[in-house]
């Protein structure tokens, strides 16, 4: 028996190092709160210096750290969504604090506001993100970025992540840039904003890839059409929370790939109803569209079935502004 | 419990602490904290039923201490029939009765007699119940063959009924292997046990690596085949195929992989199908645990009682035996179709009556690469085979065939197409052919390398996101 326990243990010995690696670096704040890495890349943001990622990163945590280390009394433009407008900050050419998370939905925007609203930031303008992900049912959403966990199940997993791992003992998690456009990686912004890979951007010239990505994309929307919905009472005390600020506010909506929208558009004709009518009585104007026709745009216009190239973005706001 | 999930990883050394180090003592000890253990782990799905394992124990104990007490033979068949239509009744009640009653409505339907649906009632399908009602089954038919002495041993008997490694997916044990091993005293050997560590290594890896990575493309491509095209649909049987072996013999490779950690030897479940040059192999190959039942108690007393019947009533039995095996999986016309499909294949060979002679020649035995006339018969094989999942993984008939249509009509291949996945399979294959020859991975110098296990299970780790069921809990 004694032999049996030596083998395994000999067998579990490298499993065993490679948790205690990745639970003492705890690079991405997976394990507890305090993260070197993510402490630092929000250090280098809140001096105003660019970063170039070298894998993603916990957007959850890093918001939450963003917004615990917060300094400035004043923003100017506050944008809140998912990867949808993680480049408004560049899109837009104007200094935008950006808070996006990748996927987010309403729990996420709440956690922001009340956590801007308990720093006593004032705000001129909101532009917020509304999408798909923002309708998603309540089981689907329970995450938030206030005290974010991923549960003890997902931390013994990561905890055995190779991918952690290397990101663990990579020294050069981060490198401070000045010119986005020849960085290799992710690229994040002092203001939030992010950049994807230099090879993301030129993704719009594989047809083959963004036919796949469609494909993926009408697969999803098959699968999870019926869990979204729009649930007015939630999304209305999310306003009332912004409101407070007394600030201008935007809704801008993502125009959908001409074929998707074509497929879905009694789903999609409902929601922008249900959004238009919200805002009516309120002081919130909407930029976009989540028809393309009215906007012009094209399926050549998407860098995938679902993200806006960044002249496309561009086109939209001007549109309005 | 699954065995890809994190509560087995905490149980199972719970357990075998428990039964090598405290409940060590004496044999009693050890059944018993098998069958708490078993219902334990059969309970964390769904406590409620336990009490059908509990009342099969308890039928098939009494039935079978009963059977030999009687001399004549007509109350011996009486006890075994109430036997076994206790099980196939329970089973019947839980898999079948929905379907059957849908069935008959659809037929009167067809007819133009529409009758309400009020008979259909809201069944949960217990999990394992075709697994160890075919297990106790088999006890029964075993006394009354007077093959098997029943045994009074109450704990030890519901202990064989539960046994958790193989209770909800099997292998479907034979009271005359597994029961005198729970009988026994064990005790603890080195070898049965490293054996068993690495068959639960590797058995995890072909669950959680290649299965559950090829069932997230499997469901994505049959879910949406009327969107794709005929070349994508069968890449996805393909895969199909390899999701369902990868995820079944990963399930019987776990559970053999238990009982040895706890001193018990399961039989093997499958011995390398896809090396299969004819149909009758791929099945002498493929869920050997329940293709072997059928073959014992229904097929093999049906042919000896109709030896010398014509090709037609042949023809029949073979049927008979098929469409059984494919209800056996699912209560759903496809599964029927499935077993229909394999029958007819293998009906050019009843003129010889050679569909189940045993032939344990491996695939190129001699050499280490097959002549080309088996390659192509080892292809050919997978090419039927592989045609026959389009009705075990449709939803409806006309699903499947309208897969198979799809695939005839339109064979084009788009660039972006999911051929990446062929890195999970190639390395499977190349594997279990260096090991064909080996039933047991035994001699298996790749797996006794304790930086490979640990690679192993690094890479389990690194894959196991949500615990998916397996494939076979559903039957």
């Amino acid at each position: 028996m004694l032999r049996f326990i030596k083998k395994i243990l000999i067998v579990f010995t490298i499993p065993i190092i490679v948790f205690f690696i990745n639970y003492y670096h705890n690079s991405k704040g997976y394990f507890n709160k305090n993260s070197k890495y993510l402490n630092e890349v929000v250090k280098h943001l809140n001096e105003g210096k660019n970063l170039e990622i070298n894998d993603e990163y916990n957007g959850e945590k890093l918001t939450e750290i963003r917004i615990k280390n917060f300094k400035a009394k004043e923003i100017d433009t506050l944008v809140i969504g998912s990867s949808l407008v993680m480049n408004f900050g560049i899109a837009l050419e104007r200094i935008a604090t950006n808070f996006f998370i990748y996927g987010a939905n309403l729990n996420h925007y709440n956690s922001i506001v009340s956590g801007l609203i308990k720093k006593d930031v004032k705000l001129n303008y909101v532009i917020i993100d509304v999408n798909e992900f923002l309708f998603q049912s309540k089981k689907i959403t329970t995450e938030k970025v206030e005290k974010f966990d991923i549960g003890l199940k997902d931390k013994f997993i990561k905890g055995f992540s190779l991918k952690e791992l290397i990101f663990s003992l990579n020294p050069f998690k981060f490198n401070v840039i000045e010119d986005y456009k020849n960085a290799n990686n992710l690229v994040l912004f002092f203001d939030g904003s992010a950049v994807q890979k230099k090879e993301y951007f030129e993704r719009d010239k594989d047809s083959a890839f963004k036919n796949s990505r469609l494909l993926k994309r009408r697969i999803l929307m098959n699968k999870n059409l019926k869990s979204y919905n729009f649930d007015k009472n939630q999304f209305e005390l999310f306003i009332k929370d912004i409101l407070k600020f007394s600030c201008r506010i935007s809704f801008y909506i993502t125009p959908q790939p001409p074929e998707i929208y074509d497929d879905y558009k009694v789903y999609y004709e409902n929601i922008e109803h249900q959004i238009i009518n919200f805002s009516k009585d309120k002081p919130i104007d909407i930029v976009g569209s989540f028809n393309p026709n009215t906007l012009d745009i094209k399926f050549d216009d998407f860098l995938d079935a679902r993200h806006l190239s960044l002249d496309a973005i561009k086109k939209i706001y001007s549109s309005k502004y | 419990m699954l065995f890809n999930s994190i509560e087995f990883l905490l149980f199972l050394p719970i357990v075998f602490v428990l039964y090598w180090f405290v409940f060590n003592t004496n044999l009693k000890a050890q059944n018993s904290l098998i069958l708490v253990c078993s219902y334990v782990f059969y309970g964390w799905w769904d406590y409620r039923f336990l009490s059908l394992i509990f009342l099969s124990t308890i039928v098939d104990y009494i039935i079978g201490l009963n059977i030999p007490k009687h001399d004549s033979d007509k109350k011996q068949k009486f006890l075994l029939w109430c036997s076994v239509l206790f099980n196939l009744g329970v089973l019947g009640f839980f898999k079948y009765y929905n379907f059957f009653v849908d069935s008959w409505i659809d037929l009167f339907s067809s007819i133009g007699y529409e009758i309400k649906s009020v008979w259909s009632l809201n069944i949960i399908l217990p999990v394992g119940i075709s697994f160890y009602t075919f297990q106790t089954m088999s006890y029964t038919i075993d006394i009354y063959k007077k093959k098997l002495n029943p045994t009074k041993d109450f704990i030890s008997f519901a202990s064989f009924v539960s046994f958790f490694p193989q209770l909800v997916a099997g292998p479907i044990e034979r009271a005359s292997n597994l029961l005198p091993q729970i009988l026994k005293k064990r005790s603890f050997e080195y070898k049965q046990g490293i054996q068993g560590f690495r068959l639960i290594v590797w058995g995890m890896f072909k669950k959680v690596v290649i299965a559950d990575s090829l069932a997230t493309v499997v469901d994505n491509i049959f879910n949406n085949y009327e969107m794709l095209e005929g070349g994508v649909i069968f890449l996805g049987l393909i895969y199909f195929g390899f999701q369902v072996y990868a995820d079944f013999s990963g399930y019987s490779d776990i559970a053999k992989g238990t009982a040895s950690l706890f001193g018990i030897k399961l039989m093997s479940n499958f011995y390398y199908p896809f090396f299969s040059r004819n149909i009758a192999e791929f099945w002498r190959r493929w869920h050997i645990s329940m293709t072997s039942w059928f073959t014992d108690y229904l097929f093999i007393p049906l042919k000896i009682q109709y030896r010398k019947s014509n090709l037609l009533i042949n023809f029949l039995v073979l049927m008979l035996y098929f469409v059984l095996i494919g209800l056996w999986h699912g209560a759903n016309l496809t599964f029927v179709m499935f077993g229909i499909y394999h029958c007819l294949l293998l009906s050019p060979s009843i003129k010889f009556n050679n569909y189940f002679r045993l032939n344990s020649s491996n695939l190129s035995e001699e050499r280490f690469f097959p002549s080309i006339k088996e390659f192509l018969k080892v292809c050919k094989t997978f090419l039927l085979v592989t045609i026959g999942w389009s009705f075990f993984r449709a939803e409806t008939i006309s699903d499947s065939f309208l897969i198979l249509i799809k695939i005839l009509s339109d064979a084009s291949f788009p660039s972006h197409s999911r051929s990446f996945l062929f890195i999970y399979i190639l390395p499977l294959i190349i594997f279990e052919y260096l090991n064909r020859k080996d039933i047991n991975l035994n001699e298996n110098k790749i797996l006794k390398n304790p930086f490979v296990l640990s690679f192993l299970i690094l890479t389990i780790l690194n894959h196991l996101k949500d615990s998916t069921n397996f494939v076979y809990f559903n039957f």
